[in-house]
């Protein structure tokens, strides 16, 4: 299945898909030594998004988010790809100073297909997404 | 987006990789929210420098920037501890030690070394100006009583504002952006900073980030206008308030009142804020200085502790900008150190780290501060007017 959506930081990469289904906030929700998710109510609770495509709606919170983003990369510890349904300040900048391909406004319904452990193809300069399944 | 010639020239790295990547942070910013080309700002002011907020993280990213230099003034917001007296303020070495290599990589870059959340002490701005400010209280306050623009910036994105000297033309740079959309009207004389404040705060829950116009303030000074301010930046993301008799703008804005969403704000929503803090008749200490204070507003200190013929019981810390602090007279900082009153500079309770500090118990005038230091930091905060802090201070229950 494929799925176009809006390229914001050019890439392309293969991986396993980590989908969080609230909002991240990556100042407190995001150990940035391990790329672990920290926030004990999370419903990822305990889960690394190291090598990951990771999926979440959109980013809040804090804008030092971005400089985790940034402290992920350099720790060797960042999601391979992040995609959401409407990418904010934070997570933009984040992408960009850290080179993590990112695509946005993906289609409502690509977020019903997929899921954690699917594996995906992320090819962010047409804004394309595909899930092999 | 459009660029001209000189912006693709950095785009495509002729100016080095520092500048590309700044460059397309904010082209790609800026075609995520629709921008149409880039504008020059005068003033670019830097928020998300204490080392307690950005840890390593904003640290590692701040060196790797500062081998290139801004390309416009730029100053910046306060750090975790007083340059002069983070020995006595009980900061580790450790911590000492990373936010200096953060002050440094500011001053490598050529930032201006003022380390306050009130850059408009520093240099106020004119009106219609551009600039790329952080700091929700400065942001508010530049827009809102200067009549220049900014959006709210983040950290990260000061930073690169500062080194290009552009952002997105998008938001409030914009005019049409710039137009009131909820009526406010106020049934409470708004006599000090802490009601100033308060109402602020009420209005931001209430508009998120709609832009109010406020009325029936009456004629308030740019102190007080600067705790609405502050206030309503700690609860919402609007960048822009227009307040009546201060707002320059407001006569030259079309405003079609009956399209305004409409709200009142009476003496009990004033109450239920202040109610949901604690009712303190005691302190460690008594916090001024959010934002950091002005000149009046110190000497207004002055006059009110000169009053006692004693030292206050609980010190009363005053936090202000280093500018400012060089401003005020010898004999003011005298009287001051034989009254306990502590007037300290380049920070703020919120941005250091408290756990060393061993305060859990703080009486301030400042809804933003009494917000931040009660969620992050687990203060126990209670909410008075400044003449009443100052007096329970000196023991009046």
């Amino acid at each position: 299945m494929e799925f176009k959506g809006r390229g914001l930081v050019e890439g392309y990469v293969e991986g396993i898909a980590l989908v969080s289904e609230e909002p991240i906030s990556f100042l407190g929700d995001i150990d940035p030594e391990t790329g672990t998710i920290v926030r004990k109510d999370h419903e990822l609770y305990g889960l690394t998004i190291k090598d990951k495509v990771f999926a979440f709606p959109y980013g809040k919170g804090s804008t030092v988010g971005s400089y985790i983003i940034y402290r992920l990369r350099k720790n060797n510890v960042a999601p391979k790809a992040i995609l959401n349904v409407r990418s904010d300040p934070v997570v933009i900048i984040g992408c960009v100073i850290s080179d993590i391909p990112l695509v946005d406004m993906l289609p409502e319904k690509f977020f019903k297909k997929i899921r954690s452990g699917d594996k995906v193809i992320v090819d962010a300069y047409k804004g394309v997404v595909r899930i092999l399944k | 987006m459009y660029l001209t010639r000189e912006e693709e020239a950095i785009l495509s790295g002729e100016h080095g990789p520092e500048y590309q990547k700044a460059m397309k942070a904010l082209v790609k910013l800026g075609e995520a929210l629709g921008a149409e080309r880039l504008v020059k700002v005068v003033h670019a002011h830097i928020s998300g420098i204490s080392y307690q907020n950005i840890g390593d993280a904003g640290l590692e990213f701040l060196e790797e920037y500062s081998k290139v230099k801004v390309r416009t003034y730029t100053t910046s917001n306060p750090i975790g501890f007083d340059m002069n007296l983070w020995r006595e303020m009980g900061i580790p070495e450790e911590f000492y030690a990373k936010q200096l290599r953060v002050v440094e990589a500011l001053k490598k870059m050529g930032v201006n070394e003022t380390f306050t959340c009130t850059p408009y002490y520093i240099r106020k701005p004119l009106i219609g100006e551009h600039l790329a400010w952080g700091e929700s209280n400065a942001v508010l306050y530049a827009n809102s009583v200067c009549g220049a623009r900014t959006n709210r910036e983040g950290g990260p994105s000061t930073v690169f504002a500062a080194l290009i000297g552009k952002v997105p033309y998008m938001g409030v740079h914009v005019d049409k952006n710039r137009r009131p959309q909820v009526l406010v009207k106020v049934n409470v004389p708004l006599k000090n900073q802490l009601y100033a404040g308060i109402l602020g705060y009420i209005v931001g829950t209430y508009v998120k980030d709609k832009i109010p116009l406020i009325r029936n303030i009456g004629k308030i000074s740019d102190d007080i206008a600067k705790a609405l301010c502050a206030g309503l930046g700690t609860s919402s993301s609007t960048p822009l308030c227009f307040l009546e008799n201060i707002s320059p703008e407001i006569s030259k804005t079309k405003i079609e009142y009956s399209e305004l969403e409409k709200i009142e704000v009476d003496t009990q929503d004033f109450k239920n804020v202040i109610e949901a803090y604690e009712a303190l008749n005691s302190a460690d200490t008594v916090f001024l200085g959010c934002p950091h204070l002005s000149y009046r507003e110190i000497i207004k200190v002055y006059r009110y502790v000169s009053k006692y013929d004693r030292k206050a019981e609980t010190p009363i810390v005053l936090v202000t900008s280093r500018k400012v602090f060089d401003e005020i007279p010898l004999h003011v900082k005298t009287l001051f150190k034989r009254k306990n009153v502590r007037l300290i500079r380049d920070t703020c309770f919120v941005v250091s780290p408290l756990k060393y500090l061993g305060i859990g118990k703080v009486l301030t005038n400042s809804i933003k501060q009494a917000y931040y230091l009660s969620n992050i930091h687990g203060v126990k905060v209670g909410l008075c007017e400044t003449r009443k802090c100052i007096g329970i201070a000196f023991g009046e229950r």
